[in-house]
């Protein structure tokens, strides 16, 4: 399989070269000049897959390269469309939102025994540790006011977080309380 | 008013309170909110000192997620600590003295 020659001869050379000046850094026949069998081992077809595709860029990287060589930057449209955005335009921290309002309800929900509002805490709190990390990583890249928001959001989870656990280790502690002294009237009782 | 009205005759219960006989934190707060909408402010304080900032932090939460206040946050943060404090102070409150 190694010596198998190619189903299909390679296509001849392109009639005009506009890459005079410049070397066939970009040639179709570059895998040719590295390793010519390198098509043969891997795939018979593969060379010949390739040199009509590079027939056809490679006059116009040659256009883009050679004609304007000396400008730094000849074409526009090749640059990252989302590089400008970098520092020009900047979004809300993720879940900035979902954070203030689970902090805030989980001192609202106080009255159900403290779990919905240990659920909403902690909610909160996964959530805004993961977008501050975010927002460490890459503060210009955020807004202000989402930032300040979902450290509001994370303070408040905080506090409802700490209050919902103690009241409801109080409420299990005096279930236990009420427990106990039920079964110890139950046994005086019998 | 006819709402409020039928609001005082159809309380929710305190599951806390039906379960082990004592307030929880949110206690009162029904009653507050019926004393307040009939413009006795000072009852509403006495029933449940929380609820007029906690009703600040709700509506002042609404309109900052609307109209994006610049100190919102910091706003509803000390609200909302003041909340907590007001509401968990009335609770230990009547759970030591009442």
């Amino acid at each position: 399989m190694d010596n198998q020659n190619p189903p299909f001869p390679p296509p001849p050379p392109p009639p005009f070269d506009p890459n005079q000046g410049n070397p066939n850094q970009q040639n179709p026949n570059m895998g040719n000049q590295q390793n010519p069998n390198m098509g043969n081992q891997q795939n018979p077809n593969m060379g010949n897959q390739q040199n009509p595709y590079g027939q056809q860029q490679n006059p116009n990287m040659g256009n883009q390269q050679n004609p304007y060589g000396q400008q730094q930057n000849p074409n526009p449209y090749n640059q990252n469309p989302y590089a400008q955005n970098t520092f020009g335009t900047q979004r809300d921290v993720p879940n900035a939102v979902a954070i203030l309002i689970l902090g805030i309800a989980s001192i609202v929900t106080c009255w159900c025994y403290g779990i919905i509002g240990l659920g909403c805490g902690i909610a909160a709190l996964v959530m805004a540790n993961k977008a501050l990390n975010e927002y460490k990583a890459n503060p210009g890249a955020f807004t202000q006011q989402s930032f300040k928001n979902a450290n509001a959001g994370r303070i408040c989870a905080i506090i409802g977080l700490i209050l919902s656990a103690l009241y409801l280790i109080y409420v299990i502690v005096l279930f236990a309380f009420i427990g106990t002294s039920m079964s110890g009237l139950g046994g005086l009782r019998f | 008013m006819s709402w409020i009205d039928w609001l005082e005759n159809h309380f929710l219960s305190c599951p806390v309170k039906e379960a082990i006989g004592q307030d929880c934190p949110g206690c009162g707060m029904q009653r507050a909110f019926v004393a307040l909408m009939r413009g006795d402010v000072w009852l509403s304080l006495k029933l449940y000192p929380g609820l007029i900032p906690f009703l600040f932090l709700i509506i002042f939460l609404i309109l900052h997620l609307i109209f994006k206040f610049k100190n919102g946050a910091a706003i509803l943060q000390y609200t909302f600590i003041g909340t907590s404090v007001l509401a968990f102070g009335n609770w230990l409150i009547k759970l030591i003295f009442f």
